[in-house]
């Protein structure tokens, strides 16, 4: 079977690095940019099969990033991850269609396993993914 | 200040310090004693009470005097007055910027501190990735264990501190039994009259027949609308227009339409414009769209803007109605 493809997006390097890493290491093929140019230039070239979206970007924010990538790829599933725990924010992760969403900082062992799950099993729908929420975990 | 205490403010023999531009010598004598000038027309004019001195607070009202005479001389004069808008929205603008460098202090000092949410979480990751490279005997495991619960234990106090910082300003304020979107946006609009008029700007309301009642404080509704209205007059060059519209969809929400037709938003700027610190104003804190859209965020209400350069911008404020 064809690797699973990852697209990270977060302004963080070694963020950025640390995960690309951890996935890598999870057997997926691994994307990354920094910035809303670049990652669509790699959902165009790359088609990946789900983004990483870091909520609070330089140039735009995750959420409008995440729009702007579906209208490319429309199948493209989403993960976000952000520093902040704010619940306007997961409300609106969610009615965008995101499969979960994870404060920094998180586990990265679960947080790759929880990608392994949605590689398998072709979660789609919103609702069966994971949301975090004032530290704990909503399922 | 009841109106008791304004009449007797004009009253001459109670008069207090006054810095009136009415006393000049082209005046009518109306009384020799004491003495009580006027001159005719419409002027602003400035009272200090004497019971106010201490905390010299001066009020400005717009006066407008007509002599009255006949053959025989002055029979005495008529006069109205009303506390000037202008005065009125200095102050509300005044409370504005205190609260405003409150805010910005506050979300300084929260975004710093959030900012090191990052490295934690990188060097979180990459111990985690080292732990996983150690034999389960080696000792340099359980060390990697006690730094990755050490930097747990500093995220637990980064957020301590971050709900503690939380801004209290912006905080709902207390319910009471609504507030009418049409008279509050009258109330605001007679408070730019002036400014209006020195920038030539016409200001057109449209409001929906029912009155549209939303559980929004009063007090706020009425900082978020002169944070609009002041945008688009900073906005606009002399002669444009301002056209203000409320009303209700589906009878579960309330609009107010802001329509300018000012310089307008730069397509990349428009998804900055409620970043905090985000401004394109040179004397702009870059707090007083982001304050709103919080304040609105707090109602369960929304704000959205469509905006085209060169041509104006529409700021598109939506509440939950409680009737209309």
């Amino acid at each position: 079977m064809q690797s699973y493809k990852v697209l990270i997006v977060d302004d963080e390097y070694w963020v950025k690095i640390m995960l690309q890493e951890v996935l890598i290491n999870s057997g997926f093929t691994v994307f990354t940019a920094s910035d809303h140019v670049e990652a669509v230039e790699v959902v165009k070239n790359d088609q990946p099969d789900i983004v990483i979206l870091d909520v609070n970007l330089l140039d735009i924010d995750g959420i409008s990033l995440l729009s702007r990538l579906k209208s490319i790829k429309s199948d493209i599933k989403a993960v976000f991850i952000s520093g902040s725990s704010d619940a306007g924010c997961i409300e609106m992760a969610k009615a965008h269609g995101a499969l979960g969403f994870f404060i920094k900082p998180f586990d990265i062992l679960e947080f790759a396993t929880f990608l392994i799950e949605i590689s398998t099993s072709g979660m789609t729908s919103r609702g069966e993914g994971k949301w975090e929420m004032n530290g704990g975990t909503v399922q | 200040m009841g109106d008791e205490r304004r009449h007797s403010a004009m009253n001459s023999s109670k008069l207090g310090k006054c810095n009136c531009d009415y006393f000049t010598q082209n005046t009518y004598t109306i009384r020799q004693d004491p003495p009580l000038y006027v001159r005719e027309g419409s002027h602003r004019i400035l009272i200090g009470y004497e019971d106010d001195e201490a905390s010299s607070n001066a009020y400005a009202y717009d006066v407008d005097f007509s002599v009255i005479e006949d053959a025989t001389g002055i029979l005495g004069c008529f006069a109205t007055y009303e506390e000037a808008m202008e005065a009125k929205l200095q102050e509300l603008q005044k409370k504005k910027a205190q609260n405003e460098s409150i805010i910005a202090e506050k979300q300084m000092a929260a975004s710093y501190i959030h900012e090191i949410k990052n490295p934690i979480f990188s060097i979180r990751g990459f111990l985690q990735i080292l732990h996983q490279s150690f034999n389960e005997d080696d000792k340099r495991k359980e060390y990697v264990n006690i730094i990755i619960s050490e930097l747990d234990r500093m995220n637990s106090l980064i957020n301590e501190f971050l709900s503690k910082y939380k801004d209290d300003s912006l905080v709902k304020g207390e319910g009471e039994d609504g507030t009418s979107v049409q008279k509050t946006i009258e109330e605001v609009v007679a408070f730019f009259q002036y400014g209006f008029k020195l920038k030539n700007i016409t200001c057109k309301c449209d409001f929906s027949n029912d009155e549209l009642i939303v559980m929004v404080d009063k007090e706020q509704l009425i900082q978020i609308l002169i944070n609009l209205i002041q945008n688009s007059i900073e906005a606009m060059k002399t002669g444009a227009n301002l056209s203000i519209k409320a009303y209700a969809k589906d009878k579960t929400m309330c609009i107010v339409e802001i329509k300018d037709e000012g310089i307008g938003i730069r397509q990349d700027d428009i998804n900055k414009v409620f970043n905090p610190f985000f401004s394109t104003k040179e004397n702009g804190t870059g707090l007083g769209l982001y304050i709103t859209k919080k304040i609105i965020n707090n109602y369960g209400g929304s704000i959205y803007l469509e905006s085209t350069e060169g041509k104006g911008t529409t700021f598109y404020l939506e509440f939950p109605l409680i009737s209309c």
